[in-house]
């Protein structure tokens, strides 16, 4: 009798006491697929969502885009989630959000009274793909429609991965700018999203995804071009894969291109005579692509000379970023702050809270070694003559 | 109404080990046979009045022409040509009394049936009782007047299904001979594969009414004698009127006889039972079915067939995996999708849970309900399937298939991924046969489990019935044996099938 009771009492506690019970079915959904953040004029958060119409998701051939964006304004993110359900036909599901989108405005305004609910919310996905924009807002981003994908939220997280293939830009998910965010002795860089040309665009693709956004704490403070980008991801070591261009050592005018297949990055920081030294070494591994030329520069001494190119190529696009991080910026985005807490504690205690002039003021060492591994199919190029 | 409910509680408690244990009933008296054959012949008539069955025929001895005769046996039951071949004609053919040896005290049915009938079984009955269970067993009887005692002659012969293949466990290498109803037959069966004399038969009558014919079947030395001793008293303890199948029996064993998972196996190839004998279990044969039980029987008997034995065992391992997927497939799936349709729309990769959504979106039912809707639908095409006669199943394919699966998702109750669920459940299921009854209980649970808290009720279902397996028995054996309690050695021959040589040295 008591065992039977003490069954009971287990199933009663087991099915009532389980925490949020949630349920609902995959049809009383309205699953955003992107999430973009504008701030209005006066002050209050703008939130535009992307979501699926599944009903044009299964019909063959169906004209446009299989979603729809829903606008709403409100003076904090939750509030302004919770109001879209009043436009939408059924609550606002954020588990599967595919992007998230800080407009320009949002990020010079500050982007601190939007992390924390995306951190302390269950349903947030981490792996999100998240971006910032420039010259356009959140807002006008998101109503943007594509032409080869029924979600253009998909399209754009498309185009952002692809950054892995040149290296123009970060591409980056929610997890990493939490992590990033919460990192002392780094600020924030963020990959951007902007239109192609000066007129309003229509399709996803005339946006362009290249370039970062630099941060100064929660603010946003400028941006980087392509190549700028690409010294700070090889500075961070965070490149796939991408193409060097150098020109030929006979005829400058005729290009190679060189394609990177690995590469690898320490930063190190050194105490040397009272004076902190920042130091980065690069390792890069890659083939010959192609070339403009016709001469056969599989000898030896050519592969050295391009393996030489190379390396100069790297190093000038490291030191430049080095000096606009310096000399424009006076921040430190690449951590070192990080490296100095973390191999002198005691130091950085002291230097903590003049850390970015200290950082402005270090001299830096850069080492690259470049590598030529293979020729492609051929050795001499195909010529005329 | 507490009181009731210890009732019912008290009833679940019904072991066959504690069962009251049956005693005959006093009324039988055994009949003695009396010396006058006219008053003999009466009684026989007497108890088979309306039964027009019994035939006796009068005869005169050649040898003692003085004393009155007669043959009885049951129509059919018999053979005639070999009852008149072996006992009638030397009987009535020739006067025997010169070879007849030295006459002493013998009576002249001890002296007919040692010195004149052929018949190879012929022995001398006492009571009339014996004739009549004899009679209906399909012996000859010859009863002659002024003797106490009556010669039984075993002629008994009657039509037999011929050896097929078995239709429920087909294999691809391996014997193809499966046991008839014959119980004579399957014995043989049996014994042509263990030539051995320590190969046992110990012979039970059950049922006051049928007198079914049983054989507990083990391997002296291997079997263990508590279990095959417990197995008898719990036999002996079945007071029925009629076995018609082994599963009358099955019931009356089984140690949990509430529970859903069977803990006697049984098996129509012989092939099987020898294998199963020579790892220590008990056969029970029971005459009139095929179906021959296996004590003690554990779980993880359903992922073993007798091929795994029979093909090289790395391919045997693969093929237990794949039996042990699908007994997860089979018990899981429909309560995983519904959990994930109701609760845990994360784990859904991205595109898979896009295509969900537009198959959904038309969908009027909960994801529960549909569910529930087509496993039952699915159900009821098995069990028509079934009973229907051959001829019409074919209707039964064509309604099942294309009338319910296609139109059902043109009428928008279940979506297209809710099918494959179902037909995924339903093949599954098929690959363990023999606990298809209980898996469909456990499924159903964790369906309602994980329509309520999600993958939550799933696992908490999963521990209760786990938690529930741990505690069955087996003839004492516990049902998860080698799992839990584990036994490296045994798990040589679970989920791997090891080779062949480590398995048989170690049952030496």
């Amino acid at each position: 009798m008591k065992k039977a009771f003490l069954l009971l009492m287990v199933i009663v506690q087991v099915i009532t006491f389980t925490g949020c019970w949630n349920r609902r079915e995959v049809n009383d959904l309205v699953v955003a697929l992107a999430l973009g953040i504008d701030i209005t004029e006066d002050e209050e958060l703008q939130v535009t969502v992307q979501a699926v119409v599944p009903r044009k998701l299964g019909l063959e051939g169906t004209e446009g885009n299989a979603t729809v964006t829903y606008t709403e304004v409100g003076p904090t993110f939750f509030e302004a989630i919770r109001k879209l359900s009043t436009v939408t036909s059924q609550k606002v599901y954020i588990g599967h959000i595919q992007l998230i989108v800080f407009g320009e405005s949002v990020a010079n305004h500050g982007i601190q009274k939007l992390i924390d609910f995306m951190e302390r919310d269950h349903e947030f996905r981490r792996q999100a793909n998240i971006v910032v924009t420039k010259d356009i807002s959140a807002k006008e981003l998101l109503e943007i429609e594509s032409i080869y994908e029924a979600l253009p939220a998909i399209h754009i997280v498309n185009t952002l991965e692809n950054n892995d293939a040149v290296g123009f830009s970060r591409d980056m998910v929610l997890l990493d700018l939490l992590e990033e965010y919460n990192t002392p002795g780094k600020q924030l860089v963020m990959g951007i999203i902007t239109k192609r040309g000066p007129e309003h665009p229509q399709y996803v693709k005339e946006l362009r995804t290249q370039g970062s956004a630099v941060f100064s704490g929660e603010h946003l403070i400028g941006f980087l071009n392509p190549y700028q980008t690409r010294g700070y991801l090889w500075v961070i070591g965070d490149l796939q894969s991408l193409i060097l261009v150098v020109p030929h050592n006979e005829d400058p005018k005729k290009l190679v291109s060189l394609e990177t297949i690995r590469t690898q990055s320490k930063m190190d920081v050194e105490v040397r005579d009272g004076q902190i030294i920042l130091k980065v070494s690069i390792k890069e591994e890659g083939n010959i692509g192609g070339q403009q030329g016709i001469i056969d520069k599989t000898e030896a001494k050519d592969i050295r000379f391009l393996e030489q190119e190379k390396e100069k190529l790297i190093t000038h696009e490291v030191t430049e970023i080095f000096h606009i991080a310096q000399n424009q910026f006076g921040i430190d985005f690449f951590g070192f702050g990080q490296l100095v807490y973390k191999k002198y504690p005691k130091l950085w205690e002291e230097i903590k809270e003049d850390w970015d002039d200290i950082f402005v003021n270090s001299p830096f060492e850069i080492e690259v070694e470049a590598k030529i591994r293979g020729t492609g199919q051929i050795l001499a190029p195909s010529s005329s003559e | 109404m507490i009181r009731k409910i210890i009732g019912i509680i008290k009833y679940l408690k019904y072991s066959p080990v504690n069962r009251n244990s049956f005693t005959p009933s006093p009324t039988e008296i055994i009949e003695k046979l009396d010396f006058n054959i006219e008053s003999t012949r009466k009684r026989l008539e007497e108890i088979f009045l309306h039964d027009e069955g019994l035939i006796i025929r009068p005869f005169k001895i050649r040898t003692f022409p003085k004393n009155k005769a007669i043959i009885c046996y049951m129509e059919g039951m018999v053979d005639t040509e070999a009852l008149e071949l072996n006992v009638l004609k030397p009987l009535m053919g020739q006067d025997a009394t010169p070879f007849l040896g030295v006459k002493t005290a013998k009576t002249i049915t001890t002296v007919l049936a040692e010195e004149v009938i052929t018949s190879l079984n012929t022995f001398l009955v006492e009571s009339l009782n014996e004739v009549v269970d004899h009679l209906l067993k399909g012996y000859g009887i010859i009863i002659i007047d002024g003797s106490p005692s009556a010669i039984a002659i075993s002629v008994s012969h009657w039509e037999t299904r011929g050896i097929n293949e078995p239709s429920s466990e087909t294999v691809v290498r391996g014997p193809r001979e499966g046991f008839n109803e014959d119980i004579a037959t399957n014995i043989t069966m049996i014994r042509r594969k263990v030539k051995s004399p320590k190969l046992k038969f110990e012979y039970i009558t059950r049922g006051s009414y049928s007198k079914t014919e049983l054989a507990i079947c083990y391997i002296e030395g291997i079997a263990n004698p508590k279990i095959i001793e417990e197995l008898k008293s719990r036999i002996e303890k079945i007071n029925i009127d009629s076995v018609l199948e082994s599963g009358y029996i099955e019931e009356f064993i089984d140690d949990q006889p509430f529970c859903t998972f069977p803990a006697v196996g049984t098996t129509e190839k012989p092939d099987v039972v020898v294998g199963k004998i020579f790892e220590g279990r008990i056969a029970v044969l029971c005459d009139g079915t095929p179906f021959v039980l296996t004590v003690p029987h554990l779980l993880v008997e359903y992922l073993q067939t007798s091929e795994d034995y029979y093909i090289k065992w790395p391919f045997a391992t693969v093929l237990r995996i794949t039996r042990l997927l699908a007994l997860i497939i089979t018990t899981t799936l429909p309560a995983i999708y519904v959990g994930v349709q109701t609760f845990h729309h994360e784990v859904i990769p991205f595109k898979l849970f896009l295509s969900i959504m537009s198959a959904r979106e038309p969908i009027p039912i909960s994801s529960f309900t549909e569910a529930l809707l087509m496993i039952v639908i699915f159900k009821l095409i098995n069990e028509a399937g079934i009973r229907m006669p051959k001829v019409v199943g074919q209707a039964i394919s064509v309604v099942g298939a294309i009338v319910l699966g296609q139109a059902v998702v043109e009428a928008g109750i279940a979506s297209p991924l809710m099918i494959i669920v179902v037909a995924l459940t339903a093949i599954t299921s098929f690959v363990v046969p023999g606990l298809q009854n209980s898996i469909f209980l456990i499924r159903f649970l964790l369906l309602v489990l994980a329509s309520i808290v999600g993958f939550y009720g799933i696992a908490f279902g999963l521990i209760i019935v786990f938690i529930y397996m741990c505690n069955l028995r087996s003839f004492g054996v516990p049902y998860l044996a080698s799992f839990a309690p584990t036994s490296l050695e045994d798990l040589e021959d679970t989920i791997i099938r090891g080779p062949l040589w480590t398995l048989l040295i170690k049952k030496r």
